[in-house]
């Protein structure tokens, strides 16, 4: 098992190097100057040499990478032109707000997801399973800002059990009051990706020898599906739900923008707009480092569901 | 009597109607003895143990008769009295024991399992017995085995597992599915003696299914010979090998190739193919095959006779 997560940390060093190169050379790539991007085409010429300077863009690419490099392994990665503010804190901020909301939203997805699985899988192709799909189909098809605003209508102003919109971080109890109805919309996006795939690897597991050896045994259903069943299954859905959350932490713009959430979604989009090439480079980095967490962690909890996958030799 | 089955019809749905994969079985077993149910691939044999323990794959389901497990009928059962049955009074060992136990559970832990949700054994206690339990079936270094995986294991050893589990409550009946059908010759004949040994030390009665002759004349008491979901011949050990009443019997124990013949007779095979069970003929099924078949076949209601109880036909010729 050490062993196998060893291994698995070393794989990722290589990504994690193309990644940094990756964001690197976004501001190479991008035709055109970066400077005059930035301060648009009325700049006075020795504005766009300060900025140059500022930016390290006057020396050469190998030295620029280099410097991007180590300030990149320290955090550090310069001043954001368009918050006037360390560009890690800037995303520091914003990426607790994105992360305490996706660890939200993939809570209520799993919290939805496991028993309308278990449901269907157990009752495949009679009513219940019927309408359970037929519900997720339609919480599945309904673009999440339509189904954001219903939320906000219904329990923010009509009922008024939570804000419309807005967050407070006050403390830990206030901001996931305030995270309550995106985290809402985006699990009940979720939940039918989820609920699909565990159906169909739960349904597979069912009709498994052991399934029926248990049931021989005598042991209840419950536990049966609780024991045995529900835990081999899992797989499918972890690498759904590991795809879908690399994708989220920077896919949860419009989400962010119906509740007024201050996320990396809309973060993003505003250095883009405003070519704020420090923040974008940051960002960049930071969803792709993000996106081999998640999927080292899926590659880990594979092998805590399934010991074969932990290809280490015994003794 | 510890088991008595009555007319037990199990079906499944077929493009035709439905299709009875146990047709008006009737079995007895007294507590203590081993009954062989012999028969080839389809005849039945398992869909009628699995309707013992109420375990018929869906969607298949009992249609019709009776079961009397010590007495108590065992259909319409709800969970709760299953779950009293199983594993604690009944004991089942299936076919296959690659995929019976489960892949990602240590073996120690299956069988731990049974001990603390069928006895209320404590978890700790439930170890230790789970490992004394490996001794018992005959697994060396049982402490470290105790935390292996079943893809870590041979089928053989697998097969002991799934043999600790099944007779971890000390069951009253033990139901082996083919125990060693998908093992080797060499480890065949030790998983049957195991499993006889366990059978007399906590006094279990056993129902060993099988295809093979060799197995079920050297292991059992009583044999129940099936074909197309018919019990056809019922008797101890002796009586059907010695004196076979049945055609389809008789038939079977001349198909054994022999190594000490006196003559060079070759191979005898039964002629023709086993029945397709959605078009079985009225009244005997195996009349289009059996050598003495004549009209009156058609009527034979399959019921058993004979002239004593102990040795009984479904043939009346």
């Amino acid at each position: 098992m050490f062993s196998y997560i060893v291994r698995r940390i070393i794989q990722s060093i290589p990504v994690l190097l193309l990644v940094t190169l990756g964001a690197f050379a976004v501001i190479i790539l991008v035709p055109g100057d970066p400077a005059q991007h930035m301060l648009g085409y009325n700049a006075t010429p020795e504005s766009l040499r300060i900025l140059r300077e500022q930016l390290g863009l006057d020396r050469p690419i190998s030295q620029q990478f280099w410097e991007f490099f180590q300030g990149a392994v320290v955090g550090d990665f310069g001043e954001s032109i368009l918050k006037k503010e360390a560009v890690s804190i800037v995303v520091g901020e914003r990426a607790i707000v994105s992360i305490l909301l996706l660890g939200y939203s993939v809570f209520i997805a799993l919290f939805v997801s496991l028993p309308i699985a278990t449901v269907s899988a157990l009752r495949r192709n009679r009513w219940p399973d019927h309408l359970l799909r037929f519900a997720s189909m339609i919480t599945f098809a309904m673009p999440s800002f339509w189904l954001g605003l219903l939320l906000a209508l219904w329990f923010g102003l009509h009922l008024g059990w939570f804000p419309v919109g807005g967050y407070s971080d006050s403390n830990i109890s206030s901001a996931l009051y305030t995270l309550t109805l995106p985290a809402i919309t985006i699990g009940l996006y979720l939940a039918p990706l989820l609920a699909r795939s565990l159906r169909s690897s739960l349904i597979e597991e069912l009709d498994r020898d052991y399934v029926d050896a248990a049931r021989g045994r005598g042991f209840t259903e419950t536990r049966v599906i609780g024991g045995h069943v529900l835990r081999n299954s899992l797989i499918a859905t972890v690498t759904v739900l590991s795809l879908n959350v690399g994708y989220l932490l920077s896919g949860t713009v419009i989400v962010e923008n119906v509740f007024a959430i201050p996320g990396l979604g809309t973060l993003i989009v505003d250095a883009v707009m405003q070519r704020d090439y420090p923040l974008i480079q940051a960002l960049t980095l930071f969803f792709g480092v993000a996106v081999i967490i998640t999927n080292l962690l899926a590659d880990l909890s594979y092998a805590v569901l399934d010991p074969r996958i932990r290809l280490e030799r015994k003794r | 009597m510890i088991l008595a089955i009555h007319n037990l019809c199990t079906a499944f749905p077929g493009p035709n109607g439905l299709i009875l994969a146990a047709n008006q079985v009737n079995l007895q077993l007294r507590s203590g003895v081993t009954l062989g149910l012999l028969g080839e691939s389809g005849s039945g044999k398992s869909i009628t143990c699995r309707s013992i323990v109420g375990l018929v794959p869906k969607p298949g389901e009992i249609l019709n008769g009776e079961i009397e497990f010590e007495g108590r009928s065992l259909r319409r059962l709800d969970s709760q009295g299953w779950r009293k049955v199983r594993g604690s009074k009944i004991g089942m060992i299936f076919q296959d024991p690659m995929s019976a136990l489960n892949p990602t559970h240590k073996i120690g832990n299956q069988i731990a399992e049974v001990l603390t949700t069928k006895l209320g054994i404590p978890r700790r206690k439930a170890v230790t017995e789970a490992i004394a339990l490996l001794t018992k079936v005959g697994i060396a270094s049982p402490s470290r085995h105790f935390h292996s995986y079943p893809h870590e294991l041979s089928g053989g050893m697998r097969q002991r597992v799934l043999i600790a589990c099944a007779i971890a409550a000390k069951p009253r009946l033990l139901i082996a599915d083919e125990p060693t059908t998908a093992l080797d010759v060499t480890v065949q004949a030790q998983i049957l003696r195991l499993l006889i040994d366990l059978k007399v030390e906590i006094d279990m009665a056993m129902i060993l299914i099988s295809h093979d002759f060799g197995v079920v004349a050297q292991y059992c008491d009583e044999v129940a010979v099936m074909y197309a979901g018919c019990v056809v011949e019922y008797g101890s050990v002796v009586d059907i090998f010695e004196n076979p009443l049945h055609p389809y019997t008789k038939a079977l124990l001349r198909s054994i190739p022999k190594l000490t013949g006196h003559e060079d007779r070759g191979l005898l095979p039964i002629k023709g193919q086993p029945p397709d069970l959605g078009q079985l003929p009225t009244g005997c099924p195996f009349a289009p095959r059996c050598d003495r078949a004549g009209s009156a076949c058609s009527n034979v209601d399959m019921s058993l006779s004979g002239a004593n109880d102990a040795h009984l036909s479904a043939c009346p010729f």
